[in-house]
């Protein structure tokens, strides 16, 4: 409801009116509502009130985590979800661009081949990276081969590893907004940069960046975010120096049988999150000049 | 201060504005179409040239091909003499206006403006004046802190305007400036762009479709007809004396009458109209038609008066009239179904609706053309 439409007369009818469309609104939303809250929100609700319950309500399962490794390997999921994501935005950037350039029928091809690994399941590809990975590995041979070594390396179970395949596993998720914000930058304004004096470095950082930060920003968080829950990568390719704070839930739950401790941890892991994004859509925001930029 | 800036402006314009444009037979493919077919055109420095002719004569492309933003298939670019061929848009301190404006949303008024003299080296402490003066000239200067879409369509035009000029470019290029906006307004700026043409002394290329827009605003037109160069000339020798029939139909009304061209004598010929009728009209200047072609002869409607008994002349029903403000328009149709058009400045003809009437006219007022000429 809109202060113009108050203000306006047949107030009682434009009331009923916004009610109505409220109501309509509510009902096309309700069966997602019904399922989320009740497989989502409130499984979610029940396992992280485990956290503050011992016999009666308690922080003693927040208090542990100061004493144990778990702010180190926050910290390491933080950082390594934050370059992941850099890396990420760097890596897709150039793909985003060229899939802009191109044609509806390149654009497309390209956007397949970005696409089509995430037909395939996490757990699959990142088994895959092992193969290559490993010390007797596709990598090793062939650096073997190639005499650019003696001895074969130890890749796996590095923190380099980790990130080596999530970069590879998160890559779409970059890609196709950028893409998105990319393709929307009408087409006239670099060529006007152009012949306004700017050369093609100069257009790039004074109109194409700044018109497509906001896709940047998107990419940049949908990693993030996915990263600093992920699960299968680290725990199959990572060691204990790469650890990730999913991993360390995992392990206080199935092998420690410590669910109140794993859900202490989920929702320290969960209100850090919602902290860094909210931080980012902050950043987002902060340029309201990007508003008309599409 | 402002003198300052007046001379320094005079300096600029005689160092960069006052070179020739040339484009020397410009042709350009896009795949088997031809957009431009050679062209040849020489632009005096100052000098306020449109290019006009139907959508898809290739306007555009001929106007990209001169910014640099397309490379011709072949033909030459010079400016002063120097090739321009080669050099690409950005050393070529070229001002665009494009149709949509291309203003820089996320860029304030005075920034887009400030966005050529940054390119360009320009220091901080100069741009601001320079920005200043730009804004004040454009009647924008409480609006240069604001946004582009914080701005009417008027605006952001004279936005775009002050940012192709604000660095004394050599050439102006305007491509359509004036097509988003309602015909008030296109009025206010065709005024507006063409007193800061003459106060700067700026040589300004301006496409259009819009033949009265031409007409107005240009020292010469450049009529393009599919790619090719129909006629470049000054608006009113384009409307006197238009040197082919796509011409004579484009710029202005014109009544055609189709025949047979059956005897000359210097530049008086005589047609034999398809209807048995012998008029005399003239030949085209520096071109020879065969005796024998099929031809037709174009008059004015300002050129036709009516004369209520019918005749040994072109002949036909009065069918409607048209008063039009300024002028009275007459609507003829012949037996043939064409429609010839008379037009007047004051009532004119007493001839009534649905009377006889025949059409004459001075036969040095009527031009005889090749039929389907293109050139
Ligand atoms: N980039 C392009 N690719 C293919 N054909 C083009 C391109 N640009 C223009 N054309 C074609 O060239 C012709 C001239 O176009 P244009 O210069 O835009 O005409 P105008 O500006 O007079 O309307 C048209 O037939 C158009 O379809
Ligand atoms: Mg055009």
């Amino acid at each position: 409801m809109t202060a113009a439409s108050i203000v306006s007369s047949g107030r009682p009818l434009r009331l009923a009116l916004g009610n109505r469309r409220a109501l309509v609104a509510l009902l096309l939303l309700a069966p997602a509502l019904v399922l989320y809250v009740a497989l989502y929100f409130v499984p979610l609700f029940d396992f992280l009130s485990l956290s503050v319950v011992d016999g009666g309500l308690s922080t003693a399962h927040f208090s542990t985590l100061l004493d144990m490794t778990y702010l180190s390997v926050l910290w390491r999921t933080l950082w390594m979800s934050a370059l992941v994501g850099a890396i990420c935005t760097a890596l897709g950037f150039p793909v985003a661009y060229l899939m802009s350039r191109s044609s509806a029928i390149g654009a497309a091809a390209i956007g397949a081949c970005v696409m089509v690994p995430l037909w395939t399941s996490v757990l699959l590809r990142t088994y895959a990276w092992t193969v290559v990975l490993q010390y007797r590995g596709v990598l090793n041979d062939l650096l073997l081969t190639l005499g650019l070594i003696d001895q074969p390396l130890r890749f796996m179970y590095s923190k380099g590893a980790v990130i080596t395949v999530m970069v590879h596993v998160l890559l779409p998720y970059v890609v196709l907004p950028l893409y998105t914000n990319l393709a929307s930058i009408p087409r006239e304004l670099p060529t006007a940069a152009r012949g306004l004096g700017a050369t093609g470095l100069r257009i790039f950082i004074h109109v194409t960046l700044p018109l497509c930060l906001p896709g940047v920003i998107a990419g940049f968080t949908l990693v993030f975010v996915l990263s600093t829950g992920f699960f299968v990568v680290p725990s199959l390719v990572g060691g204990p120096a790469s650890m990730m704070v999913a991993t360390l839930i995992g392990r206080e739950i199935s092998e420690n049988l410590n669910w109140a401790q794993g859900a202490a941890m989920s929702v320290v892991l969960l209100a850090t999150a919602t902290v860094c994004l909210a931080m980012l859509s902050r950043l987002r925001h902060m340029d309201k000049r990007q508003g008309s930029a599409a | 201060m402002r003198e300052q800036q007046l001379r320094l402006a005079d300096d600029r314009t005689a160092r960069v504005a006052g070179r020739e444009m040339r484009v020397e037979a410009v042709s350009k493919k896009f795949g088997q179409a031809v957009a431009v077919d050679d062209v040849t055109l020489g632009i005096s420095a100052g000098e306020f040239v449109s290019l006009l002719g139907p959508s898809g004569s290739g306007k555009s492309t001929l106007l990209m091909i001169i910014a640099g933003f397309e490379q011709p298939d072949s033909g030459e670019l010079f400016l002063g003499g120097e090739r321009l061929t080669d050099i690409p848009p950005h050393r070529r301190n070229f001002g665009h206006v494009f149709q949509k404006y291309a203003l820089f949303p996320h860029m304030t008024a005075a920034e887009n403006i400030a966005f050529p003299l940054k390119m360009r080296g320009i220091e901080k402490a100069k741009r601001g004046p320079m920005v200043a003066n730009a804004l004040e000239r454009m009647r924008l200067s409480a609006l240069g802190e604001r946004l582009p879409h914080q701005l009417s369509g008027g605006q952001q035009q004279r936005v775009a305007l002050a940012r192709a000029i604000v660095f004394q470019p050599a050439l102006l290029l305007m491509d359509e400036p004036l097509g988003a906006l309602d015909k008030k307004l296109r009025e206010e700026m065709q005024i507006e762009i063409k007193q800061i043409q003459r106060e700067l002394g700026i040589t300004v290329v301006f496409v259009t479709h819009d033949q009265d827009e031409a007409l107005s605003l240009s020292d010469r037109v450049a009529v393009i007809n599919q790619g090719g160069l129909s006629q470049f000339a000054t608006p009113r020798e384009l409307y006197d004396r238009p040197s082919s029939r796509f011409v004579a139909d484009f710029v202005g009304d014109n009544n055609f009458f189709p025949g047979q061209l059956i005897a000359t004598a210097g530049r008086k010929g005589q047609v034999k109209l398809d209807g048995g009728k012998v008029l005399a009209g003239q030949l085209p200047e520096g071109k020879s038609i065969a005796l024998g072609a099929k031809v037709e002869i174009a008059v004015r409607p300002e050129a036709v008066s009516l004369n209520s008994k019918p005749d040994s002349r072109v002949s036909g029903t009065l069918i409607d009239v048209q008063f039009t403000g300024g002028t009275t328009t007459r609507i003829v149709r012949h037996a043939s179904g064409a429609i010839y058009l008379s037009r007047a400045l004051s009532a004119g003809s007493h001839a009534a609706q649905g009377d006889a009437v025949s059409l004459q006219w001075d036969e040095t007022s009527a031009f005889i053309y090749p039929a389907d000429g293109r050139a």
